[in-house]
Parts: structure tokens; C-alpha cells; sequence
């Protein structure tokens, strides 16, 4: 069915340990490296923006200017020069728009095939829609028609803010305002494509919505805008996949993700981060530093993260929920690997502000050779948030005596009524499971993975059907070698 | 260096800077080359991070900047009137107690000291003083890890330091209780303990901290613990200051091979108090257990931070927190615990408790875990919520009132912090202390 194709696929990523480590050559129209009010203006006049779109970035921009860059996460990198990097990148052949498949530069669909994703074949892997991002333009927008039908739209979001202005204006930085943080600010400034979604009142979308993002281009930081707002009684489940090829050079990628649930609506994101993590050295990697957040504005309203990260030098990601909607609810399912030379720094913000409004966090955190890996995590209770329920368990294990597991919860609770609860181990593989794994034929790696795969398990359930089987085997790549 | 890191001079930093520099040569052991390198390395710690703000990471919830006043003068030693408020501090039955009044040391009484403690008198230390002393003072509970710590050292005025000799066991318990008489205005003391369980040794210390008048002031103690191979130290501390006071109690601790200590912290009084509590698991076996009770009632704010470094193999703690926060009271409960490269078999838990009375309470958690060792257990667990309404439901329906119904799972709840810890007097004193405070709490949440 729908998903030999994805299994397939899998199994090809289980023969090498980064398959994914290969340069496209496609001519790219490219910004000038530096930034200034130039470039902003360049990426703004590129994406053919309206006046009211460019001001807003060039006031993030001034912001910008005035912010320091944070240092209170875990992580420790080279001083990234903001001014040696191109804030733009687009396939050429984007000069005009292919009307379909055909038109399609046949080396875009070669990179896709060399993924696992050829465009023919993903249209029809079980009704998944895909808005594939090749580094910051959106190059194909399939099963369009469906979901126009059903009054979803779903586009890049430079064409949303040509075509529903008045929707981007309205929603547009309400979760994550210009002025949020460092990275979420230069997104602002400078956010070259993303995806827009729009579920209408009472809509349930017929599909699953996914983007494969893929940063191809050397030296191109990717900042990627997504907004996705649920109207009211609507669901929409999005998945979100990355894959980049091999590089010596850092590469900055900041995103922006914003997620916007109204009353009674529902949105489900998932993410499988599986960018370039550096060789075994620690060399090269992409530095990711993402600010994800929704908001449950709506009354029984409910947004739920799942995220998958296995890639990456440096992560920083918080995705969060604001439940401002009473009886709302907000959901983290994270599993993070660090191998090797990695550093994560992730975790998230449960912000209590409406009555009955409930959250769950589960979290697990692995980390193997010389690895850090940190959850970072609030939970807070406001007064008015009574009957307010928060669960939060974080699990961290240790694979070798030379990586570290750290774990950073704050928990702020302003009201009586309400219960908090936080718990978290540490803890390594159990030499007595892997012996009895071993003792049975089954090889070290593969033990791991099993056991690692257990561990993880009320996570990866977690996940949508296609993105399941892959993440399981992912976990398995990412720790291949970190034992023994 | 960044910018932000440079020392900048607010009014309340300046405060204890223009004390160092008024008082600098009339300091006790001033003129000691080795305490003054010492008091010079504690100065420069805290100038650089200047008074605490919330813009510290360690003092995230506790914003020590805003809430001391700043025209606080250094706190003056015993006067007659001062005699009242020492006779109020009751001496546990049985033992040796060591009396210090505004932080310098006023009286031997109790029981007196047996011959295997030894007693030095840190306002007059001098060239005569013992090595034991010049091994160890400000050696802990001075650094940038612990400001108020490193601010105690650099402006000491007096205190102690008590050495128990190797090998002494079954000694009465000895009581060091810290009195702050009125002055009329606001003071500031600073002042250090010292206390070396020799190897093998065994102590019961109850450490208590009384106050009184309304005058908004300041306690800043430092005290450093050491303990020797296989000794074991039973620590219970009850701070009960005055209204008006910022109790600030920066606490260092080194545990040798083999050795345990075990700590109770009750904190009642106090407009803030602060303990900042490092333990060093430095050899092979070394334990440590940390319990710690808040009772808070009408607006205060009580901060426990704790440290805990598991810097040797086979190496335990356990650290058992739990608050009952009512009125406009705030609770803040911080714990690292961490877990040194090669300190495998390291065993470590957490959990930390808080029950909030009333609307206008709070109740902040952050205990985090830092591994750097796979071979480990470390967990934590931090629940925070109301009396559960099933078990008040429960003793209602059987005619017990309300309050009384409140009470008894209060009680219940704190029990497990208590039991298996402190008896005979001392239990009864805590639970008086709880009693006490509970009443009012709980008053205020109706």
C-alpha cells in the first residue's frame, strides 16, 4: 500500500549513515552575502510583496539591530558572522512558474528521487499533499484541487500574503511578534518562504498536509515562515520533514513556526528533523535554532507537537503552547538523539492562562558518543487558570561515559487549584537488556536500536502512520556505531 | 568578557563595597596574609556580579536587589537590652549551646563543650590562630557560585569555628543559635561558621536564627561544613527571624570518603529568606541528604537552592522538599544536581512538594539534573496542587470540621519530611514551630 513506498525508502536509508550528503547543481538566484535594509528589501521585492509586508520587515529588521544574540541555551558554537551568509536563494528555473510536473527542472525531481520522494510517487502516498520547499521557494503544490474543495488553503506563504492579505495581516507574528527573540526577529526580517495553511470553520482537512524542507544551496541560511491557523470546530494535521545535504560550512537555519487553533479546533504538527549533523568529528552540521509556537486562543481548543530530531549540529527549539482558551489543551511529544559531536538544547513552554486548560509533556532526551542534550521546559499556572492540570515526564539516557543529559525544568504555579506535576529519570541502556539481546543473535547496533525504539515508544505512537516507520528506523541510524 | 558581565555599581552593590572600604583595616584578621588574599578574591567575586537580580540565572526567582534596602549600617555586637531576646532562645535539652548576637560570638552556656570541641572566636582572629582554622576558612561558600557567600567572607565582623575532634562519638548535641536583637534601624550582619567533623567523628548540630523588631535588615551568614572520612554530621536548622529581615544563609559543604550528612532546613520566618546550599560529594561513598520544610504565612518569600555535585563514584543524595505556601507567600524550591564525569554509580533524587493554601500564593520549581556519567540513577519529581478535596471529603463526612480536617492532611503531608529525622525535643519543637505557623497561614487563606 501506500507505504512500501516510504519503507523502501527506509530501507535504503539504513545502508549508509548519511545518505542525504549530496550537492545539487542548480544555478541559484541568489541576495548578495551580507544583510542589510538592502537585502530585506531585495528578498521583499523578489517575492513581489505588497508595501504594508515590507515595512513590517524592515521594522523586524531594526529590531534586529538592537538585539543580542541569546547565550542562555546549553549549546556551544564558533561566533556565527550574520554578514558572511546570502539571506536569499531560489532555483532558478522558479523565473517561471511550471505549470505542472513537466515544467519542473528535471535536477529539482532528480534531487527528489535521490530523497526518496519523487513528486509522481508522493501524490499518491495515502492522500498526503505535499508543498514541497526546495530551499526557500516552494516548487510544487499538489492536490490543490482537493483541498480547495474543501475550502482549505494551503500555499506558500509568500503567495498567501498575495492572495489573502488580509488573512496573513491578521495573523501574521500575533503568536510570534517581530520583537519575540533574536532568531524569531531576523526570520522576520529576512523569512524567504514557508507554508500558509487555512482550515475553515467546521472543516475537517481531508488530508494530511506535509513539507519537505531541504536546505540545498552552500552557505544559504534557510528561514523559513509557517503560520497555520485552524478556524473554528476545524482539524488539520501537519507533518513536517528535513533532509539536508552534506557540508563542511555551518549552516544557519532559523524558523519561524506559528500556529494559531480557534475555538474548538485542533491542529497536530509533527516534525522529523534530520539535517546534516556534522561528521563524526563535529565538523560542519547545521545550526538550527527554530521558534515554534501556538496558541489555543479558542475555547476546547487543542494544539499538540510531536517532534522527531535527529539531525543537526546545534538545536534550539522550544516548540510551546499558549492556552489562553479555557478548557484548552496543549500536547509535546519530543524525542531528541544527540550523537557524536551534537548539541541539543530543546524543550518547551506550557503557559496556563484559561480555566481547565490541560498539558502533557513527554520527553526523551539520548545521547551517545560526545554528545549534549539537554531538555529545557516551563510550565506555568496563572491565577485565573483554575482546574488547571499539567503531567510532565522527561526521560533521559546515556549511551557511553562521554556524552551528557541534562534537564532544566521550570515549573511556576500561581494557582491553588491547579496540579503540577513533573517527573524525570536518568538512567543508561541496561547492560542486563542488551546482553539478553545479544545472547539471542541479535546484533549490538540492532539491540540498541531496539531497545532505544522501546524507550521512545509513547512518542513514536504518537506520530502519523508514514512518519512512524521512518522515525523508528531513523532512530536506529542516528545511534548506529555509539556503542562497544 | 561581555559588556553586561562588568561589575556595575547600583546603590545596594555599593553598599556593601563602601563597607569594605570604610571598614577594610578594622576588619577581624586583617593584616593575615592569607585571609586577606581570601577576602580580596571573595570582594572581587561579588563586585563582578554585583547585588543579586532576577538577570542572574540562580537567582531567577528571588530578586535579593530589589527587596534590600539600602541604607542598612553593619550590625553592632551584644548590649545589655540585648539580654531579653537571648534568654527567648530556648536551649534544647541536654545541649552544649553556643550563642551568637548579631553574629558575633556572645556566650558559651547550655551544657558547656565538652573537651573534643574545640571553639575559636572569629572576631579575634590573629596570628595565634589554629591551623585547622587557616586550612578551611573561606575556602567554601565564597566563590561566584555563592555571592552572598563570597559577601560574608570579604565583610565578616565575627562568628565561629568549631572543630570536633577524630574519633569523638556520642557527644550531646551542640545548639548554635543566632540571635538579632533590635537595633531601632536597619543593620546588616555578616557572619561566618565554620565546622570541621573530624575523621571518624559524629555531631547533632541544631542551628537556630531568631530576631526581633520590625526594622527591615539584613542576616548574611556563610558557613562552611567539612567533614572527614566516615564522619557523620546531623544538621537541623530553624529559622525563625524576625518580620522585617532578609535571612541569607550561603552554606558550603565537603564530604570526605565515606562520610553523610544529613540536613533539615525549616524556614518560618523572615520578609526572604535565602539558603543557598552547595554540598560536595568530593570522595568515593560520601552521602547527603537534604530535607527541607517551608511553612509560609502572610507575604513571604522563601528560597532553598541547592547544589549538588557528584564529583566521586558510588556517590548518594536525596533531597526531599516540601512547602506550604499560604497568604501572598512565595515558595521557591532550585536544585541542581550534578553528576562529574567518572562519578558512575552516582545516585541522586529529587522531589520536590508544595501545597498552596490561598489564591494570592506561589509556588516556583526548578530542579535540574547536569550528567556527564552514563552508570548513573537520577530522577526528580516536583508536584505542585491544593489539598485533595476527596481526603477533606473523607474526614468532613466523618464530623471532623473543616479547619481541623485541613490541618490534620497539612500535617500529614509534612510529616514525611519530619519523621525518621527529628525526636524527642526537637521534633516537638518543629511541630510546634509548624503548628504556629499553620494556624496563621491557614487563617489567612479563609
Amino acid at each position: 500500500m501506500a507505504n512500501t513506498e516510504t519503507t523502501e525508502r527506509v530501507s535504503d536509508l539504513s545502508g549508509e549513515k548519511y545518505k542525504y550528503g549530496f550537492v545539487t547543481d542548480i544555478e541559484m538566484d541568489r541576495a548578495p552575502k551580507g544583510l542589510s535594509e538592502d537585502t530585506v528589501r531585495f528578498i521583499s521585492a523578489k517575492k513581489t510583496e505588497p508595501e504594508w509586508m515590507l515595512e513590517w520587515r524592515l521594522e523586524a529588521y531594526q529590531r534586529w539591530l538592537e538585539m543580542r544574540e541569546p547565550k542562555w541555551a546549553r549549546v556551544h558554537y564558533p561566533p556565527i558572522d550574520y554578514q558572511n551568509s546570502s539571506y536569499y536563494a531560489a532555483p532558478k528555473s522558479q523565473g517561471e512558474r511550471p505549470k505542472n510536473l513537466e515544467d519542473i527542472d528535471p535536477k529539482l525531481l532528480e534531487t527528489y528521487k535521490k530523497l526518496g520522494i519523487p513528486l509522481s510517487e508522493q501524490m499518491m502516498l495515502a492522500g498526503v499533499a505535499v508543498d514541497a520547499v526546495f530551499d526557500s521557494v516552494s516548487v510544487a503544490t499538489t492536490f490543490k484541487q482537493k483541498l480547495t474543495e474543501a475550502g482549505v488553503i494551503f500555499c506558500p506563504i509568500s503567495e498567501a500574503i498575495r492572495e489573502h492579505p488580509e488573512l496573513v495581516r491578521k495573523y501574521l507574528g500575533s503568536v510570534v511578534p517581530t520583537t519575540d527573540n533574536f532568531f524569531a526577529t531576523l526570520n522576520s526580517a529576512v523569512f524567504s518562504d514557508g507554508s500558509f495553511v487555512y482550515v475553515p470553520k467546521g472543516v475537517r482537512c481531508p488530508m494530511e498536509l506535509s513539507t519537505y524542507f531541504r536546505i540545498n544551496a552552500s552557505e544559504t541560511g534557510q528561514f523559513e515562515r509557517t503560520l497555520i491557523i485552524a478556524d473554528e470546530d476545524s482539524y488539520v494535521s501537519y507533518l513536517e520533514g528535513c533532509t539536508a545535504p552534506k557540508r563542511d560550512e555551518n549552516q544557519l537555519h532559523a524558523a519561524v513556526v506559528e500556529l494559531i487553533a480557534l475555538d474548538g479546533a485542533e491542529i497536530k504538527y509533527s516534525t522529523v528533523q534530520n539535517w546534516y549533523p556534522g561528521d563524526e568529528e563535529g565538523k560542519g552540521g547545521i545550526f538550527n535554532f527554530v521558534t515554534k509556537r501556538g496558541d489555543c486562543r479558542g475555547k476546547n481548543s487543542k494544539i499538540s507537537w510531536t517532534q522527531v530530531e535527529t539531525g543537526s549540529a546545534i538545536t534550539w527549539k522550544y516548540p510551546s503552547c499558549i492556552l489562553r482558551g479555557d478548557n484548552s489543551v496543549g500536547e509535546f511529544y519530543s524525542i531528541a538523539i544527540a550523537n557524536n559531536y551534537q548539541q541539543a538544547d530543546t524543550g518547551t513552554k506550557m503557559i496556563h492562562l484559561g480555566r481547565n486548560t490541560r498539558s502533557r509533556i513527554v520527553s526523551k532526551g539520548i545521547s551517545a558518543g560526545h554528545a549534549e542534550n539537554t531538555y529545557r521546559g516551563l510550565v506555568s499556572v496563572h491565577p485565573r487558570a483554575e482546574g488547571a492540570r499539567n503531567h510532565t515526564q522527561c526521560d533521559s539516557l546515556l549511551i557511553g561515559g562521554e556524552c551528557g543529559a541534562h534537564t532544566v525544568p521550570y515549573i511556576e504555579s500561581r494557582c491553588p487549584s491547579a496540579s503540577v506535576e513533573h517527573e524525570a529519570t536518568t538512567s543508561k541502556i541496561s547492560d542486563e537488556q542488551l546482553f539478553y539481546c545479544l545472547s539471542r543473535g541479535i546484533p549490538q547496533d540492532e539491540a540498541v536500536s531496539l531497545i532505544v525504539n522501546g524507550f521512545c515508544r509513547e512518542v513514536l505512537q504518537q506520530l502519523p502512520m508514514e512518519f512512524a516507520v521512518e522515525a523508528q528506523k531513523l532512530v536506529g541510524i542516528s545511534l548506529e556505531g555509539s556503542v562497544g | 568578557m561581555t559588556v553586561e558581565a562588568l561589575p556595575r555599581v547600583d546603590p545596594k552593590t555599593a553598599l556593601f563595597r563602601k563597607d569594605f572600604a570604610a571598614n577594610a583595616a578594622d576588619l577581624p584578621g586583617a593584616g593575615l596574609g592569607w585571609l586577606d588574599a581570601r577576602r580580596g578574591a571573595a570582594l572581587e567575586a561579588f563586585a563582578l556580579s554585583g547585588m543579586p537580580t532576577r538577570r542572574i540565572e540562580a537567582w531567577k526567582y528571588t530578586d535579593l536587589a530589589v527587596a534590600l534596602e539600602n541604607d542598612l549600617e553593619p550590625a553592632t555586637p551584644f548590649r545589655a537590652e540585648d539580654a531579653a531576646a537571648i534568654a527567648d532562645s530556648a536551649v534544647f535539652a541536654g545541649a552544649m549551646q553556643i550563642v551568637l548576637v548579631n553574629g558575633y560570638l556572645h556566650s558559651i552556656g547550655g551544657a558547656g563543650l565538652t573537651d573534643a570541641i574545640d571553639v575559636v572566636d572569629l572576631a579575634q582572629l590573629s596570628v595565634r590562630t589554629p591551623d585547622w582554622v587557616e586550612k578551611h576558612l573561606g575556602a567554601r561558600a565564597a566563590g561566584s557560585d555563592q555571592i552572598l557567600g563570597a559577601a560574608s567572607l570579604a565583610l565578616m565582623r565575627g562568628g565561629i569555628a568549631v572543630r570536633v575532634r577524630a574519633g569523638s562519638v556520642d557527644l550531646p548535641p551542640l545548639q548554635i543559635s543566632v540571635v538579632n536583637p533590635a537595633r531601632g534601624h536597619g543593620v546588616m550582619s555578616h557572619t561566618r561558621v565554620l565546622l570541621v567533623i573530624e575523621d571518624g567523628a559524629s555531631l547533632d548540630l541544631i542551628e537556630t536564627h531568631a530576631g526581633e523588631g520590625e526594622a527591615k535588615g539584613l542576616a548574611n551568614l556563610g558557613m562552611e561544613i567539612v567533614l572527614g572520612e566516615n564522619a557523620v554530621l546531623n544538621h537541623t536548622r530553624l529559622q525563625d527571624e524576625a518580620g522585617g529581615t532578609l535571612h541569607v544563609a550561603s552554606i558550603g559543604a565537603f564530604l570526605s570518603r565515606d562520610s553523610r550528612y544529613h540536613v533539615l532546613l525549616g524556614n518560618f520566618g523572615g520578609r526572604l529568606s535565602r539558603v543557598d546550599m552547595n554540598v560536595r560529594l568530593a570522595e568515593i561513598g560520601a552521602e547527603a541528604h537534604i530535607r527541607s520544610i517551608a511553612v509560609l504565612d502572610g507575604e513571604r518569600h522563601a528560597d532553598v537552592t541547592t547544589v549538588m555535585d557528584h564529583a566521586s563514584p558510588h556517590t548518594v543524595s536525596r533531597q526531599l522538599f516540601k512547602s506550604v505556601v499560604g497568604g501572598r507567600s512565595r515558595s521557591v524550591s532550585q536544585g541542581r544536581v550534578t553528576v562529574h564525569k567518572g562519578a558512575v554509580r552516582s545516585d541522586s533524587h529529587q522531589m520536590y512538594k508544595a501545597l498552596l493554601l490561598g489564591p494570592r500564593a506561589e509556588a516556583d520549581a526548578k530542579p535540574e539534573l547536569e550528567i556527564y556519567a552514563d552508570d548513573v540513577v537520577c530522577g526528580h519529581g516536583t508536584a505542585i496542587g491544593a489539598l485533595d478535596d476527596t481526603a477533606l471529603f473523607y474526614l468532613r463526612a466523618r464530623g471532623i470540621p473543616m479547619e481541623e480536617a485541613r490541618a490534620m492532611l497539612v500535617r500529614a503531608f509534612l510529616e514525611e519530611v519530619i519523621d525518621g529525622f527529628a525526636e524527642g525535643d526537637l521534633r516537638d519543637a518543629l511541630w510546634r514551630r509548624i503548628d504556629t505557623a499553620l494556624a496563621s497561614a491557614q487563617g489567612g487563606a479563609a
